[in-house]
């Protein structure tokens, strides 16, 4: 029910014989006509749409039918025809949708009904940027849900989803359960467009049904399912031209990098390895530019990609069988050379009605994934382009590969010559999600529901790594052969095989006047099993033959291992509703975990929430507040449980470690205990108090807001053991993590009714949300490399040094603090002295903020008119900070090339007072390498995400080519950014290397047929 | 059936109640003990300890280095200032979790000289790694037991007592250990490799504060050093052939290395000193050689790996010009991520023992015949001209200082050097062709203690003094 289908004209394809004509006008309540809206006739498929005048005529199968009118953002009607002709409906508004359904844990739940927090998003608004992963598309959507999209490689997008912040500092993580129709999945894995809506459970009262496993809240994914009576075939293909946000500005030309290389050697204190001036002369007065090169290896390694995407889907159903059938495939090359994915998913969803009593189905997820990327990486394919230098190209002028222009040049591996030859990891990947399930209308009341569910993910990679000789860009001599890491094949099975059955009986009724009862109780049964097999050849006559029987088995080896968990579980639901007024849930769930101890292996998580619906009250509906169209507020207190820690955390057992070779020729097998144990390990537990809102005013003004309390105790962590006792610590149930925070949600929508732009509909909507994180029990603080971990504090805080400017004359220089025992002069950089002892040392780290933004924010804009529909989507992100290093931040790190703002570097000519003195790479100094906020960069942005713009062909003309709908849309992804974040992009995971394989800029254009 | 399937173990991993019942139990929870030693702190990245002295410099910075030597140095700097103190610990750890656990074994498996040999064998690595924690930090716990999360807490033992734990457990070694050469002994470690590491740590005890020898210590260090004399080790006939694979094995020369196997244990030796140039050598230790001694070839690389005429470019620059080829494999090059070094790490040798005897004796009696005895065998080795006689004591005491720079550089002895002999101020504040600006003060001689460990004892561990 969207904007997309407002437009849309639906034929009855099987085209049955119709006698009765039925005609009239749809229009609200002051009688402006609501083109667009959508009458059924009730049972079938059978449906026309309001023209523009809200108009409609449909032929109908008797002149008793009942017609259903429906339009977005009204109360669906249901007219009894009872022998009219003629019909004039009004539609009342109905922004909070009284009818709307939503997916909850183990079932459905009218959304007025609600009494925890819950956050859905439908499919369409998904798919509506041109992305490729699922996952991605729920950025922004969700008040509370932040997704971080690390890279844009494909495939392979790093993204971290977080639902009200990181819960637990545990290895257990803080990742969200995500179900797909009820079943453990990933939602990478997933055809976008087979999503028909998602549900965000983030309180433990929708979410504690899940128990152990929803700490960090639960994403459910509903898949489409077919429709009965309704044949549809709709294609959808998108192409995109991907290219990278930002890139480094770097220094490219030879001569001036060599200029500054001798520059930053000098300064450095390193006498040797300088550029000979008649070498610089050379290159500056070149004619001869493939002798003698100005290359920019980062427009050599990264070029616009061409991406597309295909998705055939075919849906109906007749009698009492529905099905859904679709395909998908994408093929998304990278912007950066060596990356490659192609993604084929198939799905078929299946519903058939045995009787009246009795419905089964089945739920088939098909994907292959094949993945081609460097086998260490994105970042390291980008540091290795990073660190070459302008003066040589990858290849001679006769096709070899390169390796410098000097010997004393520094660089790493030539990342041309390493795509090229294929030194890849070749990922291919089948996941099947095979669900079948069984529901059973015991009685009236009483529903008894089953599913059973395999999930299987099958891998395979190969690492080849071949040998490439290398050789010196002006000598041509034989220099070094690429260093791929090794040498030789290796190649890896694996298999992840996930069982789940369960369960529950289902009771739902009115059992005295007004009084209406839900009860529900279950049982579920989960395994997992994991397995890998690795094998490895080293030698290799050539680099064509690449199985592993093709080397030579003189040097081999070969890994392997199975892990296994399970979890039982117990749940149960009690509901309460008096006239629809005051509602209560209790939920329950008794779960019992592999993972831990037989004597504390049970833990039980309950929740109870309550709304109170003060609209539907007779004192706020006298009349005097008819601009409040609802109001509900609601509160929930619950406690869910995480043992996500590893599969064997509580065994006491020995590693097989230390191997060693005694004689030079046979390796000896070592063993050792490596760690403490504690069989007494228990639950994580996260309690989780809410309060929320839920509000409508002026027809056309929602609100949501939450204020939410989330306290993970019991956090199963490494003991602080000290050095003394000399093995891995114990886990134990310590530390107390907690999140306090806010949410808002504003939806607005409108409709014009006169004028030019008469007809036209639109939308708007804001979400923020904020939240502090604070470690409240921890233990001793532990330092880290720029953060800290204390109690008050938030986990890993930055903690450094402050950086406080330029030192500008040896004066300046002389009259400061005693930075360390450094030789400061003018020109470096400046510590702030913060213990005011007149000495800077490691006692002058200081707190910073920005590890955790102060709130995330998002925007959308959507309006349709006419044919033509338009969809704007900003997001943002407030307070981050992120910590970069190495390359692209200190130059010639590996002779990577200054970016162009050390043309403003400090020097005595040009007394800078942002940009230092300019050192060289891994061996410039301490005093300009400590760990301090010059190198904290401000991350906030705000972006336009998305922007779309599309047009339906006119009914009238697609009609003649038997369409029943063909949209075009041109839409456009990251065209804007506004931050101050320097060199990259600054939507990324999180402190690291400076270098992060780019997030893209797409520009796309995309067909929507049905058929 | 409910209770099955939640009960999950590790399908690849030995339970400690299972394990500890036979002689192969034991031979595995020993060859994990000679594992631990493989620590790259200790074996193959050993020469980056030159790095902190006038040998060399560190353009990587490996634990810590390049901090350490500007006079940086904190309870929070990390590096070496922690990992020697947990690394240690850790290998003690082991050692001792294998001694109670040989202590209570029953069976008649393994018969009690087996026993005492093991003892004896783990005895010489935790006098190894207390001999770490004593030269480096002076005063720390003892622990001699295995501890657990209530007992985690120890305060220090004098600096005195820590010396005296470490040559107790080689006198334990001592006295357990096989005769036989260690060449013989099946990589195993013998009664003389505990000899001469209690020679090592006898000489750095014995200038204590003062940099004055003390005769008692010298007299026991010298007595001991005759000992291993007339155990039957000889100088290798090529000085290289100590240093690599292929010659190692059955060398008359090595009294005990730690050793490696690729290509599945193997290191990244030839990496890292041969295409990463992890340690560059300073031009004063260039000059220091004589320009016709065989070792500065044998030693050092200028601009580029050569061996006669075949060619590495290393990839990595050379911040000084230099690099080190002692340890380097000819066979393995062109050196890279790919190459799979195995050469072992020569933890003790006879020149070492001839300086060491030449060291003592010269202090204890001056420049008598028998020193130089000691000095020129090594002279000869390497092809270089005997020294001049009718040196006086203190001339003597120069020239044994110069040949175990020049003989044993990059063997990561030259910091214990210039700590024991207390001339660590003198030396590395005068350094001038560093890439660093070198600051070493008397606080130095002992590095502070971890702050995460002071901060995890409740008050109990004691941090250094000026720290």
């Amino acid at each position: 029910n969207t904007y997309a289908e407002n437009t849309s004209l639906t034929l009855n394809l099987e085209n049955t014989v119709q006698q009765h004509q039925v005609g009239g006008a749809i229009t609200d309540a002051d009688g402006t006509p609501l083109p667009g809206a959508n009458i059924v006739e009730k049972g079938t498929a059978n449906g026309v749409t309001a023209d523009f005048d809200g108009n409609f005529s449909i032929s109908v199968a008797s002149e008793n039918a009942t017609l259903i009118i429906s339009y977005i953002g009204f109360a669906t009607k249901e007219i009894a025809l009872n022998g009219q002709t003629s019909i004039s409906v009004n539609l009342a508004e109905d922004a909070a949708g009284l009818d709307e359904v939503v997916v909850v844990g183990f079932g459905t739940q009218k959304k007025v009904n609600l009494t925890g927090s819950v956050a859905t998003v439908d499919g369409e608004t998904l798919t509506k940027r041109p992305v490729t992963n699922a996952a991605s598309m729920l950025q922004g959507q969700v008040a509370g849900l932040r997704i971080v999209q690390d890279t844009g490689e494909p495939g392979n997008e790093g993204l971290s989803i977080r639902i009200r912040g990181q819960g637990t500092f545990s290895n257990a993580g803080s990742n969200p359960l995500v179900l797909i129709d009820g079943v453990d999945g990933n939602l990478s894995d997933l055809n976008p467009n087979d999503i028909d809506n998602i549900s965000v459970l983030k309180d433990a009262a929708s979410a504690s049904i899940y128990g152990s496993r929803a700490a960090n809240g639960v994403i459910l994914v509903t898949t489409k399912s077919g429709k009965a009576g309704e044949f549809t075939v709709e294609y959808n293909v998108n192409t995109a031209i991907h290219t990278p946000t930002k890139l480094f500005d770097v220094i490219s030309n030879s001569a001036e990098y060599m200029e500054l290389w001798n520059e930053a050697r000098t300064n450095t204190g390193i006498t040797t390895g300088h550029y000979p001036q008649s070498e610089i002369d050379l290159y500056r007065n070149a004619t001869d530019r493939t002798l003698y090169p100005n290359a920019d290896w980062l427009d050599i390694m990264f070029n616009p990609a061409f991406v597309q995407s295909h998705n055939i889907g075919i849906s109906g159903g007749k009698e009492e069988t529905h099905y859904k059938l679709s395909l998908g495939y994408v093929d998304q090359p990278g912007v950066m050379k060596g990356f490659n994915y192609k993604k084929f998913n198939a799905r078929l969803n299946l519903g058939s009605k045995i009787n009246d009593f009795i419905k089964v189905g089945a739920n088939i997820g098909l994907k292959k994934g094949n993945l081609s990327r460097p086998r260490q990486g994105s970042n390291d394919l980008f540091l290795s382009t990073m660190s070459q230098a302008p003066t040589y190209l990858p290849k001679l002028p006769d096709g070899r590969y390169s390796y410098k222009a000097y010997d004393f040049e520094s660089n790493n591996k030539n990342p041309l010559a390493l795509v090229e030859n294929e030194a890849l990891r070749t990922i291919i990947d089948y996941s099947v999600n095979v669900q079948g399930w069984a529901d059973v209308n015991l009685t009236k009341s009483i529903n008894w529901y089953s599913k059973a569910a395999i999930v299987g993910d099958f891998e395979k990679w190969k690492d080849w790594r071949p040998a490439v000789p290398l050789y010196n860009y002006r000598t041509g001599e034989f220099a070094t052969d690429l260093d791929v890491g090794g040498r030789g094949l290796q190649v890896n099975n694996s298999q992840n095989i996930f069982t789940n059955i369960f369960t529950y009986l289902k009771f739902e009724d009115e059992v005295v006047d007004g009084h209406n009862l839900t009860a529900q109780v279950g049982y579920s049964e989960e395994s997992n099993k994991e397995e890998y097999l690795r094998g490895y050849r080293r030698d290799y006559a050539g680099n064509n033959l690449r199985e592993l029987d093709a080397g030579s088995p003189a040097v081999q080896n070969a890994n392997g291992s199975t892990y296994e968990w399970a979890l039982k579980s117990f749940f149960g639901r009690l509901g309460y509703n008096f006239k629809d007024r005051y509602l209560l849930e209790l939920n329950m769930r008794y779960d019992g975990s592999s993972r831990l101890h037989k004597d504390s292996r049970w833990g039980a998580f309950p929740s109870i929430s309550a709304a109170w619906r003060l609209s539907e009250e007779s004192f706020m509906k006298n009349g005097r507040m008819d601009w409040l169209n609802s109001l509900k507020i609601r509160g929930s207190y619950g406690e869910l449980g995480n043992q996500n820690i590893g599969n064997y955390p509580y065994q006491d057992i020995l590693g097989l470690t230390g191997n060693y070779s005694f004689n030079n020729a046979n390796l000896s097998s070592g063993a050792a205990q490596t760690a403490l144990s504690n069989q007494n390990i228990t639950w994580e537990t996260t309690t989780i108090t809410d309060i929320g809102l839920d509000m409508t005013v002026f027809n056309g003004l929602s609100l949501t807001f939450d204020w939410y309390r989330k306290t993970t105790s019991d956090i199963l962590r490494g003991s602080q053991v000290t050095g003394l006792v000399g093995l891995d610590a114990p886990t134990i149930n310590n530390g107390t993590m907690q999140n306090t925070g806010i949410e808002l949600n504003l939806q607005y929508r409108n409709n014009v009714r006169s004028g030019v732009f008469e007809g036209l509909n639109y939308n708007a909507g804001f979400t923020i949300d904020r939240f502090k994180n604070e470690l409240t029990e921890f233990g001793e603080r532990e330092i880290g490399g720029n953060t800290i971990k204390e109690e008050g504090r938030s986990w890993e805080t930055f903690y450094m040094l402050e950086w406080a400017g330029i030192f500008q004359t040896q004066a300046e220089v002389d009259a400061a603090p005693k930075q360390f025992n450094d030789n400061t002069g003018p020109g470096d950089l400046i510590y702030k002295d913060q213990n005011g002892d007149n000495v800077i040392d490691d006692k002058d780290r200081t707190f910073i903020d920005g590890q955790y933004p102060d709130f995330e924010y998002a925007m959308n804009f959507n309006a349709n008119w006419k044919n033509f529909d338009l969809s704007l989507f900003f997001q943002g992100v407030e307070g981050r900070s992120i910590y970069v290093s190495d390359w692209g931040t200190i130059p010639f790190v590996q002779g990577s090339p200054p970016t162009t703002d050390w043309r403003g570097r400090w020097t005595e000519d040009n007394p800078s007072t942002t940009m230092p003195k300019i050192y060289w790479g891994f061996n410039a100094p301490d005093k300009v390498r400590r760990t301090s906020s010059y190198f904290l960069q401000d991350a906030s942005y705000l972006r336009l995400k998305n922007i779309s713009i599309g047009y339906n062909l006119p009914n009238s003309l697609i009609e003649k080519i038997k369409l029943k709908k063909l949209r075009i849309y041109l839409s456009g992804d990251n065209l804007l950014t506004f931050t101050n974040y320097p060199g990259l992009d600054p939507e990324r995971g999180g402190s690291g290397r400076f270098v992060n394989y780019p997030q893209n800029k797409i520009y796309s254009l995309g067909l929507n047929v049905q058929f | 059936c409910e209770k099955d399937a939640l009960d999950k173990n590790p399908l690849d991993k030995l339970s400690s109640g299972d394990f500890w019942k036979s002689q192969q139990d034991f031979d595995m929870a020993l060859t994990a003990i000679y594992g631990e030693m493989q620590n790259g702190m200790f074996s193959v990245g050993a020469p980056n300890w030159d790095v902190l002295t006038d040998n060399g410099y560190g353009q990587h910075s490996y634990w810590g280095s390049q901090a350490i030597v500007q006079g940086n140095i904190s309870p929070t700097s990390g590096g070496y200032i922690s990992d020697v103190y947990g690394s240690s610990y850790k290998g003690i750890a082991r050692i001792n979790i294998f001694l109670e656990q040989l202590n209570n074994f029953q069976g008649d498996e393994i018969d009690s000289a087996t026993k005492s040999k093991y003892e004896g064998e783990a005895m010489f690595m935790r006098g190894f790694y207390y001999f770490q924690l004593y030269s480096n930090y002076g005063s720390v716990p003892i622990v001699t037991e295995p501890l657990t999360l209530e007992n985690q807490i120890q305060p220090k033992a004098p600096e005195n007592e820590v010396l005296a734990r470490s040559l107790a457990d080689l006198d334990t070694a001592i006295a357990n250990l096989s005769s036989e050469l260690y060449a013989d002994n099946g990589g195993h470690v013998v009664k003389s490799s505990a000899q001469a590491l209690k020679l090592r740590v006898l000489l750095f005890a014995a200038y204590g504060d003062t940099g004055t020898a003390d005769s008692g210590i010298m007299t026991q260090a010298r007595d001991l050093a005759l000992e291993i004399m007339g155990a039957g080790y000889e100088l290798s006939e090529n000085f290289e052939d100590v240093f690599r694979d292929g010659t190692q094995e059955g060398n008359p020369e090595i009294i005990f290395s730690i050793k490696f196997l690729a290509p599945d244990n193997s290191t990244s030796m030839d990496q890292w000193y041969g295409d990463w140039v992890v340690i560059s050598p300073l031009q004063n230790l260039v000059d220091a050689f004589d320009p016709l001694d065989p070792r500065l070839d044998k030693t050092i690389y200028a601009d580029e790996v050569n061996f006669d005429g075949n060619i590495h470019n290393p990839s990595n620059g050379l911040p000084t010009g230099y690099g080190v080829k002692k340890f380097l494999s000819p066979s393995l090059m062109p050196y890279g991520y790919s190459t799979q070094s195995q050469q072992d790490w020569v933890l003790l040798r006879y020149a070492d023992v001839l300086l060491m005897y030449a060291e003592a004796q010269n202090e204890l009696v001056g420049p008598d015949q028998s020193v130089y005895d000691a000095i020129t065998a090594i002279r000869d080795r390497a092809g270089m001209l005997d020294i001049t006689v009718g040196l006086t004591k203190d001339q003597m005491r120069e020239i044994i200082r110069y040949e175990r720079r020049i003989e044993l550089a990059f063997e990561g002895l030259r910091y214990y050097d210039l700590k024991r002999w207390r001339i660590a101020e003198e030396v590395l504040n005068n350094i001038s062709d560093g890439v660093l600006d070198y600051t070493f003060e008397e606080r130095f001689y002992h590095w502070p203690l971890p702050q995460s460990e002071i901060d995890k004892s409740q008050g109990v561990l004691e941090q250094n003094p000026d720290y």
